[in-house]
């Protein structure tokens, strides 16, 4: 009984967190495409306009629930709530502290995986419901699109699970470190391109540009939500948006190192000495600022690229990112076989590569620098106008 | 004559194959460019036959025509192309000028040089622009319209108002410039070729993007002559055809500037990425002959004597000017005594490039479809009229 | 105008029929007059023979004919169809004029030979009424395939209902007028 309560009222705190989460990220990102399109964005409502993703929700929960006359109504009624719940379940193995966890499961990552495709098919019933052609080809679009990522996608998620030798998140990031030459990006190329594979397969998970086929709004309207309105349509985005954290908490644990924040400071393995509840609080935050920063990576691609063709999209999943990942799993075997961790070899991968990332980071800023000169473009860094 | 057919549906419904969907695109839909619908019979995502339908928009200015004299007609020559108006105010006054044989003052000339190569940027922007949002990156889009705002801001400086200028006269054009125009139109030049630079490197160089244009919607010279395709849907299809060259009209013969021609610099000569090409060669050029425009432009009087009450000579006559869209002909007849044409036809640009819809959509897929029609930027007023 | 006057007279020889004539020439578009029949004929020469090379149609434009009364009545004198024709080589320009009689007007179509002909002839059939005979597809274009009349026509009638609905509406001032 008492496990019960506890499951109910942790399930409430990660639902509004993650509602609240969702509802500032739709702020963010459209502040964020504002600056990146010269405009401003929403400023209106409450400071720096705010609170207006609570308009929003006030105004879609107000509006009719209107469901089509020859929608199957029933499928049509739950299919966004299927859709949140594969976005919600993804949430409860992902330790954002050593403690801020709802249930360690041994097998996280594989639970992940099973819970993203769960999605499918709520989008799959919502398209499929809706009965509307444009929604029908949404949705088949949006199956077979994550049905095809889960590949690549698990892939990545096998190097990792390799390197670490084990599926529990906790233990994946007590296999990290806190500095970036022990982070499982620069583990070694293996590992890299795993997290390129994941990274790129999640985008496409998530429907997110330039994978949004399924909504693709100048081909299909819409898309599966095309005819949803009211509060059943603000559940697909809030799923869409909480599913921006959960693709940012995933890269964070597996790949950056999660919440250790210090030298040799693991995160389930608290340092002697220290006080816990200090080390939880800056271990949550330091995980929450790389998550969005990868959410920040995700939008400001969003508002970059244009959207690719279904099939050109297939190719990409099926001749080049499936491939490399099989690729890439024998390689790490291969590779763990013959380099022992913290061997001489293994040392210098890593500095190389993390230097490696280093001088990208800088020659990206050179670029947009130089770019800025050529335009005589300035850049507007004060976010409050 | 009124035949069994025309008591048939709006569009004759054919079979359908048992693998075909049958699907509603338009007239709403965000992908049209206004309302143009089309009827596709879709084999999962590859398009078996499609039915383009127009006349959405279809105002019967040609009618309307019949019944004003021929100043009062000017105004609705905006509303044939509003993207584009002062070259449809152009294309019409010159018709009538030469009919009547009137003077145009060299000053009045320039001006509407201006006007008509200025609209023809804005009009290429918003061709680009809308381009790039239906195959999906939103920000050019937005950056392209923002160029367009400058553009509007000096077409507001020069003939009064925003959008459906009204601003030539027969005989000359409505009011002169102040003298601070020349310099602020400079100023944008130099800014509009950086931003292009800009542009460029965002969009036209994206590899998605490059993706999704190249080979798609491949029109041969002689398809493109067939489909009497004209403007630069023509020139991207390898045909060096431009009216400002073969037939010159106003002071185009002194201008130096190239006519750029599709070559395939990417995939094949005639797919939609060299219509893209071709149009933001255009605007180059625009920007080359404001710039002669504005060194060779002098003070003088901007309207000629004419009479009160225009009646051309009797017979008909076809003038054409090249319009951003392409050709822009004016079929006008007249009786030889009233004041009022009998008969004005306008052939425009984009209601050629609508006949070749339905023979290309074939084994297209729907994303295609969507870029290969913007590709060819209709505009929905032009095709209807 | 490069309209050519050399060209339309080559054509006007090589014609089998006579009957062809060229007016308004020395206007800047002169025009080549030729009858109903010989549509076709002359179409496949301006398309086929090299020495035209007429690869481009520029635009097909109907209209009506009609002559005003001394009463104010018109005079129905038939229809006009005018195909206006560029080379693909120097793009010079000829214009052929067809005219029709008032009652079924109807003339050869050339949509095989051009790939845009047939929305021209359309329009031409949807406003003027103009019958294209064995035309691939000719149904109304800008009007409901329903609608009646050909609204370019000078005699034309707006009918005044649509499925129902009145086409024109009261006009609203006339019942604020102040007398």
């Amino acid at each position: 009984m008492i496990n019960l309560i506890y499951m109910f009222v942790f399930s409430l705190v990660y639902l509004l967190l993650l509602a609240l989460t969702a509802g500032i990220l739709t702020y963010v990102e459209r502040r964020i495409a504002g600056r990146m399109q010269s405009r401003i964005g929403p400023n209106r409502v409450g400071i720096q306009g705010i609170l207006q993703f609570i308009a929003d929700l006030i105004k879609g929960v107000q509006k009719e629930d209107i469901i089509p006359a020859d929608a199957y109504a029933f499928l049509f009624k739950i299919a966004p709530y299927l859709v949140f719940m594969g976005v919600f379940l993804t949430l409860v193995p992902i330790p954002f502290g050593a403690y801020t966890l709802m249930e360690d499961l041994d097998v996280g990552i594989y639970y992940v995986l099973a819970m993203a495709s769960y999605v499918v098919i709520g989008l799959m019933i919502g398209g499929w419901a809706s009965n509307n052609k444009w929604s029908l080809l949404g949705g088949m679009r949006s199956a077979a699109q994550k049905i095809s990522y889960e590949i690549p996608a698990a892939l990545g998620v096998f190097i990792v699970v390799i390197m670490s030798g084990s599926m529990n998140f906790q233990k994946i990031v007590a296999a990290q470190g806190a500095s970036p030459v022990d982070w499982f990006v620069f583990r070694n190329p293996f590992t890299f391109i795993a997290f390129n594979l994941f990274f790129i397969a999640s985008l496409a998970e998530g429907n997110r540009v330039p994978f949004d086929i399924p909504e693709a709004e100048s081909e299909l309207v819409s898309g599966y939500n095309t005819e949803y309105s009211g509060m059943r349509f603000l559940f697909f985005f809030l799923a869409e948006w909480g599913n921006l954290v959960v693709i940012g908490a995933l890269v964070t644990c597996m790949f950056f190192g999660g919440g250790s924040f210090w030298y040799e400071w693991k995160i389930s393995i608290p340092a002697p000495g220290r006080d816990p509840i200090v080390f939880e609080v800056l271990g949550f935050l330091w995980f929450l600022f790389k998550t969005f920063f990868f959410v920040f990576v995700i939008i400001w691609i969003r508002w970059t690229l244009p959207r690719l063709r279904i099939d050109q999209l297939m190719d990409i999943c099926w001749k080049y990112m499936v491939p490399i990942g099989l690729i890439s799993s024998l390689g790490i075997v291969i590779w763990m076989y013959f380099i022992p961790e913290n061997s001489t070899i293994d040392r210098i991968v890593r500095l190389t590569l993390t230097s490696l990332g280093a001088i990208t980071v800088l020659y990206f800023k050179y670029r947009v620098y130089k770019n800025l000169k050529i335009t005589k473009a300035t850049i507007y860094a004060n976010p409050f106008v | 004559m009124i035949t069994e057919n025309d008591l048939q549906s709006r569009v004759e419904i054919t079979p359908i194959n048992g693998s075909e969907i049958e699907i509603n695109m338009g007239p709403h839909h965000p992908s049209t460019h206004g309302v143009i619908r089309f009827i596709l019979f879709l084999d999962g995502e590859i398009v078996v036959r499609a039915v383009a339908d127009v006349g959405y928009l279809h105002r019967s200015i040609e009618k309307i025509a019949e019944n004003l004299p021929y100043p009062m007609f000017m105004p609705y020559t905006d509303r044939v192309d509003y993207v584009a108006a002062i070259n449809c105010n152009l294309g019409y006054a010159l018709a009538v000028e030469s009919l009547a044989g009137l003077e145009v003052p060299e000053r009045a000339t320039w001006l509407r040089m201006i006007g008509a190569e200025l609209n023809r940027i804005n009009s290429h922007l918003i061709a680009v622009g809308a381009l790039a949002m239906d195959v999906g990156a939103t920000t050019p889009f937005v950056h392209a319209i923002r160029e367009r705002e400058y553009i509007l801001d000096l077409l507001e400086i020069l003939t009064g108002t925003r959008m459906n200028n009204n601003y030539v006269r027969f005989g000359g054009v409505c009011q002169d410039v102040p003298e601070d125009f020349f310099k602020k139109t400079e100023k944008f030049l130099d800014h509009f070729v950086l931003f292009l630079g800009e542009f460029n490197r965002l969009l036209t160089t994206n590899k998605i993007f490059l993706e999704r244009l190249i080979n798609v919607g491949i029109l041969t010279g002689d398809q493109a002559l067939g489909f009497s395709f004209s403007g630069p849907n023509l020139r991207a299809s390898g045909v060096g055809h431009d009216l400002r060259r073969i037939d010159p009209y106003c002071f185009y013969s002194d201008m130096e500037f190239s006519v750029p021609v599709g070559s395939g610099v990417k995939g094949t000569t005639g797919d939609s990425f060299d219509r893209f090409i071709v149009r933001i060669d255009e605007m180059l050029e625009s920007v080359k002959i404001l710039r002669q425009i504005m060194s060779k432009i002098k003070e003088g009087p901007i309207q000629s004597k004419i009479p009160r009450k225009i009646v051309l000579p009797a017979g008909e006559s076809y003038h054409r000017s090249e319009a951003p869209r392409g050709e822009l002909g004016f079929h006008i007849v007249s009786d030889g005594k009233s004041n009022m044409p009998y008969r004005i036809k306008i052939r425009t640009g984009s209601f050629a490039a609508m006949t070749s819809l339905s023979e290309l959509f074939k084994g297209m897929m729907v994303a295609d479809v969507v870029a290969y029609f913007a590709s060819l930027d209709v505009v929905a007023p032009e095709v209807d009229r | 105008m490069n309209f050519a006057l050399p060209l339309l007279e080559k054509l006007k020889q090589e014609m089998t029929s006579k009957t062809s004539e060229i007016i308004q020439a020395d206007s800047k578009m002169p025009i080549l007059k030729i009858e109903a029949k010989d549509i076709r004929e002359a179409v496949k020469k301006l398309h086929d023979d090299p020495a035209f090379d007429m690869k481009y149609l520029n635009c097909i434009s109907g209209l009506h004919l009609t002559q005003t009364k001394e009463d104010g009545t018109l005079d129905l004198l038939g229809f006009e169809v005018l195909y206006v024709f560029s080379s693909a080589r120097d793009f010079s320009t000829i214009a052929v004029r067809v005219d029709l009689p008032e009652k079924n007007p109807a003339i050869d179509t050339i949509d095989d030979l051009y790939g845009s002909a047939n929305w021209f002839e359309r329009e031409v059939y949807d406003l003027l009424g103009v019958n294209f005979i064995n035309s691939s597809d000719l149904r109304r274009i800008m009007l409901p395939q329903d609608w009646e009349g050909h609204p370019l026509r000078k005699d034309y009638k707006e009918q005044a209902s649509y499925n129902g609905m009145p086409t024109t509406r009261p006009n609203e001032m006339e019942s604020i007028r102040i007398e």
